[in-house]
């Protein structure tokens, strides 16, 4: 999978001006971005069912990237809510609400590697928040689940310049995987929701969380980008993004969700 | 499109679906549906999950041994529900059922006690004349509120229980509540938790928490696994509150929740049940799961205990046992409530 996305950008590979447009006091360019898209998502969560959930919906995201000749940072937004379903009777028809949001910050520094004509790599450290809620009304008592994960990990980009209609703009992969991270899922069987006055959506979200490394939450969020200059200054950015997450609860009980995102971005120089 | 373009599209269209059969590889197959094999799911989830093994005295291991002869694949989708229902309702737990859309099974357990609820009558004399403010149906009887909720599962606010108590109020009452929950199934913990705020009383200087029951939740798929029992309390709160003196009424019918309630009320200070021990049951929570051909299957998997550390299974006996007779029913009156208005008025 990674192999061929580098072969995907290094076969298309010319060269490494990636940073144009206005720039501010301390020579970064900056760009606010907008984006809305379509996104595919899949789930199966040990702790409510025996079915893969899925569903075809709409995703938006907000950012903010400053990138100067050595470093690059990028904070991003990103949540949707989706009706997700699975093939059934109609007798036993269920639908599971899904909310996922997560925040990513990316501060990443140029490396001096491959051929620096052709690539603008750069890596660094990744700074995550994520959010899960999937409510399953029909499954009485249980059927509310909340998850988050805080991570650090590392992160890295290859860019190339590509001329568009005489225009030119880049094509960029960019890769992030936290390896530390603070998480909660539900206790076994999601029973924590519990017999008790006080027990709300925060104590049980907070309830069993623990610090742990890649073996208990793995997320891969791997994505690809054109970016399109306009006459402006500003850029269109069509992005491709896969993110996939497996998260475990203290008893085991593990959920696994796959994001396939197709987001078209307007970004703001200023 | 010039060629570039349409390589680049291409080429996006290529890692996403590289990308797509990498989580493929990645999630778990969602399991084929058979008979046998749903057999061993539902029987297996019960095993991890059900937390009254040890009190029903039931051993699990030898229902496998004994059902896995009993269903094969060729089976159609009623003989499989017909078979796996049997299976479950050997536990006999009120709270054990498998909705497979075109039925829901449930045990009922057979009752032989006295009723000590007569809706007829309560209709002709007692009700007559009520007001009714969401689920509650209330009025004042011999200067004593009177307030039916009969069942867990009918939503139940605190502005509407304002609005009763004021109401209450403006109609006289003096002397106390009767808070009638007879005959109750049980339903959401929810509406439990609402009732129980506007009980005690308002206390100046002062703070108190009513020791509600305990919980033992569990936390593996052993079935001994369970965390220890932590207690559930109902903190003093800025709630209005029903009446200085409150008296809940109980019978055989109270269910589930119902049992909590009437556990829960005995740790009020100025609370007496009185009536009939409750029905029993489990009253832990109940977790529920979806299988693999979407049938949904529920089961206790908390144990609940009194604050004083007893189960409930056989119920809750009242502070004070009182039958409704013949006599009293031929006269048009429910013996219960009358003992009830009796004790508020100090008689």
């Amino acid at each position: 999978m990674l192999l061929l996305s580098c072969m995907a950008v290094g076969a298309n590979a010319q060269n490494i001006s990636e940073d144009e447009g206005i720039l501010s006091k301390k020579e970064y360019a900056r760009y606010l971005g907008f984006g809305v898209g379509t996104t595919y998502q899949s789930f199966y969560d040990e702790v409510l069912s025996s079915k893969r959930y899925d569903k075809i919906g709409v995703a938006a995201c907000i950012s903010n990237t400053k990138i100067n000749d050595v470093k690059y940072t990028e904070l991003m937004f990103q949540g949707s809510m989706l009706n997700m379903e699975r093939k059934s009777d109609e007798l036993v028809n269920q639908k599971i609400k899904y909310y996922k949001a997560f925040m990513d910050y990316r501060h990443m520094y140029k490396l001096a590697v491959l051929d620096e004509n052709i690539y603008d790599v750069r890596a660094g450290a990744l700074f995550s928040t994520l959010f899960g809620h999937r409510y399953a009304p029909e499954l009485a008592n249980t059927g509310n689940v909340y998850e988050y994960a805080i991570s650090v990990g590392l992160t890295g980009k290859v860019a190339r310049e590509q001329t568009f209609s005489g225009r030119r703009g880049h094509l960029i992969w960019d890769l992030s995987i936290p390896f530390f991270t603070n998480t909660s899922r539900p206790s076994y069987m999601n029973v924590s929701e519990g017999v008790g006055p006080t027990n709300k959506a925060l104590t049980q979200m907070f309830a069993n969380n623990t610090i742990t490394a890649f073996g208990k939450y793995m997320r891969i969020n791997s994505r690809l980008h054109i970016l399109y200059p306009l006459k402006n200054g500003n850029k269109l950015k069509f992005t491709y993004q896969w993110d996939y997450y497996t998260m475990k609860g203290g008893s085991g009980e593990k959920v696994y969700t796959a994001e396939h995102t197709f987001m078209l971005n307007y970004q703001f120089n200023y | 499109m010039n060629h570039f373009m349409k390589k680049h599209i291409y080429l996006f269209l290529l890692i996403a679906l590289a990308f797509a059969s990498c989580e493929r590889l990645m999630m778990p197959k969602p399991k084929k549906y058979s008979a046998t094999q749903l057999f061993e799911e539902v029987w297996s989830k019960m095993n991890t999950g059900y937390a009254y093994f040890e009190n029903k005295g039931i051993d699990w291991d030898s229902i496998h041994n004994e059902y896995m002869f009993k269903i094969a694949d060729t089976f159609n989708t009623q003989q499989v529900y017909d078979t796996l229902s049997q299976m479950l309702n050997i536990l006999q737990d009120d709270d054990i059922s498998l909705n497979a859309g075109f039925a829901q099974s449930y045990y009922k357990k057979p009752t032989f006690y006295k009723e000590d609820f007569n809706k007829q009558l309560l209709e002709k004399t007692y009700w007559l004349g009520a007001e009714k403010t969401g689920p509650l149906l209330y009025k004042v009887i011999d200067s004593c509120g009177y307030i039916y909720y009969g069942d867990f599962n009918q939503d139940v606010t605190d502005a509407q229980i304002n609005v009763v108590i004021d109401r209450l109020k403006g109609l006289g009452m003096k002397k106390g509540l009767i808070l009638d929950v007879r005959n109750n199934p049980g339903g959401k913990y929810d509406n439990m938790f609402t009732l129980f705020k506007h009980m005690g009383y308002d206390t100046a200087g002062y703070d108190y928490s009513v020791y509600l029951y305990q919980s033992a939740y569990k936390k593996g798929p052993a079935r001994d696994e369970f965390t220890d029992y932590v207690g559930t309390f109902m903190d003093k709160n800025n709630e209005k509150k029903f009446a200085k003196k409150i008296r809940v009424l109980t019978n055989r019918g109270m269910l589930g929740v119902g049992n909590l309630f009437a556990t829960g009320s005995q740790g009020f200070f100025n609370v007496r049940t009185m009536g009939d021990t409750t029905g029993g049951g489990n009253c832990g929570l109940t977790t529920s799961y979806e299988l693999s051909n979407s049938w949904i299957l529920t089961f206790p998997s908390t144990k609940v205990r009194t604050a004083g550390g007893f189960f409930m299974n056989d119920g809750v006996a009242p502070d004070s046992t009182i039958h409704t007779t013949a006599t009293d029913e031929a006269a048009g009156k429910d013996t219960i409530i009358e003992a009830a208005i009796d004790n508020l008025w100090g008689r």
